[in-house]
């Protein structure tokens, strides 16, 4: 079958009607019409959304083949924004695959890998500590948890449960654990497929993202990754470090300015005891300050000051002159308000126009950009797309996880069991039990 | 047509360029028909409104500010113009006897028709968004305030109902 696309298009062509105009040729207008430029070569994906998820559903089916053999099934399907499933045996998780588009980045940098061979409820632990790193879930705020399992599943539905209360009570964190069984229709549902919910996640991509690919052709795969990868995540990524730095490139761009002129100075001081190569650089290397003369001295003295405060406003080592003309040149190489604005707002035009100088900046700030360069060939079929897909996660898992350091680390004092209790009851009091709690919040 | 080009051809319209009008109209109308055919559901008076909408882009181009939305300037006129035309044809309807279309040769459009007979409008949408008027899956997200990954798996459910419909036809 021919592309749905080209025939729709045909189609189209075939029914409406010609047009009644003058009649003259557009050739000479479509010929005016320039082409877009395509500046950017290089286009990194990170989202910097530091959206908090205060809804938290984990839906754990357990289906245990024999109650009373050694060997039993659970399946825990961790629906959150992020979304999990996990597939445990004896207790122990075997697999866990991601449900949502944020899971993959939950799941990423080796944390699947890192999670199997632990204990079900451990693990549901350590992937909601995660997403909390991360920023889905803002610990500060009074949020809900729903853990669902399947009908006959209300033993591993308890252990997740207090799991999951421990944590929280630990953390300070004034957030519920709602608990439902559901029947087993609706949890194979959830994770989307046919056969026992075992076969299934055992047949599932670690991520979500793959298996939106599935079955597309080659030219809608290279369009998606166009959109979620290029114009999307590494827009986002950019935009991210862009906003967490701004203040910090406005400092080291007017310190490399000033430090570019005190070292023009420096360079055609009468006392410079220098020879050939007379620079700040050389001569801090090379000379101790008894060589200096005290009027020559005070001139390094305040060049050594603003090279140390650019260094702490996150600049990176300079080591000649070049180097410091080549990084005042790239610091002020866009106006900063039109950083600043693109540090709030960053269309796909203004990332093709600015999206290299922006790369370059970053770099000079000491931001890695590295794999940015790795992304930008875009890919045809699915396995190529989720390799420069994974590194993207990485950035992003990297750069959320910094940006909501301190919102995750806020002081918060253990909490008491009456105390949580006390939480719990007032809840259900207000609003009829912890599901509509979570439902609530969900919305 | 991509934003930038969309934008161009508008500001020539408006400066009255010989042929803007044609070159905007061919690069469009296909993007424009979709877009009205749902509000009429016949190809006749899609057709009438389709010309409506490119006088009135043509009286109103000088209106419009460049390096805006010009896709989106488009689609606005569109959708203004069919309910103008809706209303009218409410009017028309209890002032003259309607007679029913001649009958003449169609020229088939199955995917055309399968994508007005079975897809939800919000896939509708997508399909006509993304395929006729170039906006990537993030642009159409944002328009519908809604996931990109909503956008990109209701487009994708929308391409299997468009293959199984035309599959079954066959």
């Amino acid at each position: 079958m021919k592309s749905i696309k080209r025939r729709l298009k045909k189609e189209l062509d075939s029914i409406t009607p010609p047009f009644k105009g003058s009649g003259v040729s557009a050739e000479h207008v479509e010929a005016e019409t320039a082409k877009k430029p395509f500046s950017m070569r290089f286009k990194a994906m990170i989202t910097s959304a530091c959206a908090v998820v205060c809804a938290v559903c984990i839906l754990v089916c357990v289906f245990v083949f024999s109650p009373t053999a050694a060997i039993g099934y659970e399946c825990v399907v961790l629906e959150i924004n992020p979304s999990a499933v996990f597939l445990a045996e004896n207790g122990v998780v075997t697999r866990a695959v991601s449900l949502n588009g944020d899971s993959d980045t939950v799941l990423s940098d080796g944390f699947a890998a890192s999670i199997r061979g632990k204990k079900l409820e451990e693990s549901i632990v350590l992937f909601v500590d995660r997403s909390a790193r991360l920023g889905y879930l803002d610990l500060n705020a009074e949020s809900a948890v729903r853990i669902s399992t399947e009908k006959g599943g209300s033993k591993s539905l308890k252990k997740v449960s207090e799991a999951l209360d421990g944590y929280f009570m630990l953390k300070g964190s004034y957030t519920a654990a709602a608990a439902r069984e559901i029947p087993s229709g609706d949890f194979i549902s959830l994770l989307g497929g046919t056969g026992s919910a075992a076969e299934i996640v055992n047949g599932l991509s670690l991520y979500y993202e793959e298996r939106t690919l599935a079955g597309l052709p080659a030219e809608e795969i290279s369009k998606t990754y166009e959109d979620n990868v290029i114009y999307g995540g590494i827009k986002n990524y950019l935009q991210g470090e862009l906003s967490a730095c701004i203040d910090g490139i406005e400092r080291c761009a007017s310190l490399t300015a000033n430090l570019s002129v005190l070292n023009g100075d420096i360079k055609a001081h009468k006392d410079n005891p220098a020879v050939l190569i007379k620079d700040y650089f050389t001569v801090k290397n090379m000379y101790g300050d008894s060589a200096f003369t005290a009027d020559f001295a005070a001139l390094m003295a305040e060049a050594d000051a603003l090279y140390a405060e650019y260094i702490s406003c996150g600049g990176i080592e300079l080591n000649n002159s070049i180097e410091l003309e080549t990084a005042k040149a790239v610091l002020n190489s866009v106006d900063l308000e039109i950083l600043r604005g693109l540090s709030d707002v960053f269309s796909d035009s203004a990332y093709d126009i600015f999206g290299d100088k922006i790369v370059e900046i970053l770099n000079y700030m000491g931001i890695d950009t590295a794999f940015i360069a790795d992304v930008v060939t875009v890919p045809e079929d699915a396995a190529a797309y989720m390799k420069e897909a994974e590194k993207l996660y990485s950035a992003q898992s990297a750069l959320l996880e910094k940006t909501n350091r301190e919102n995750y680390a806020a002081e918060r004092p253990v909490i008491s069991s009456p105390d949580y209790l006390t939480f719990k009851a007032d809840i259900i009091a207000k609003y009829g039990s912890l599901d509509i709690f979570y439902e609530s919040l969900a919305k | 047509m991509n934003e930038r080009q969309t934008d161009r051809l508008i500001v020539s319209v408006s400066e009255k360029k010989e042929g803007a009008l044609e070159l905007l109209y061919g690069k469009t109308k296909n993007g424009v028909y979709a877009f009205l055919y749902p509000f009429f559901g016949n190809r006749a008076d899609t057709e009438d409104c389709l010309q409506d909408v490119y006088i009135k882009i043509a009286e109103h181009a000088r209106n419009y500010k460049a390096g805006t939305n010009g896709r989106a300037w488009i689609l606005q006129i569109a959708k203004n113009t069919a309910l103008d035309c809706k209303r009218k044809s409410k009017r028309i309807i209890y002032s003259e006897e309607i007679s029913p279309p001649p009958q003449e040769n169609v020229t088939q459009t199955p995917v055309f028709d399968a994508m007005n007979a079975v897809l939800s409008d919000d896939e509708r949408y997508i399909v006509n968004m993304h395929i006729l008027w170039g906006y990537k899956h993030r642009e159409i997200a944002d328009m519908l305030n809604c996931p990109v990954g909503s956008v990109t798996s209701k487009y994708k459910r929308a391409l299997e109902k468009l293959k199984k419909y035309l599959k079954e036809a066959e």
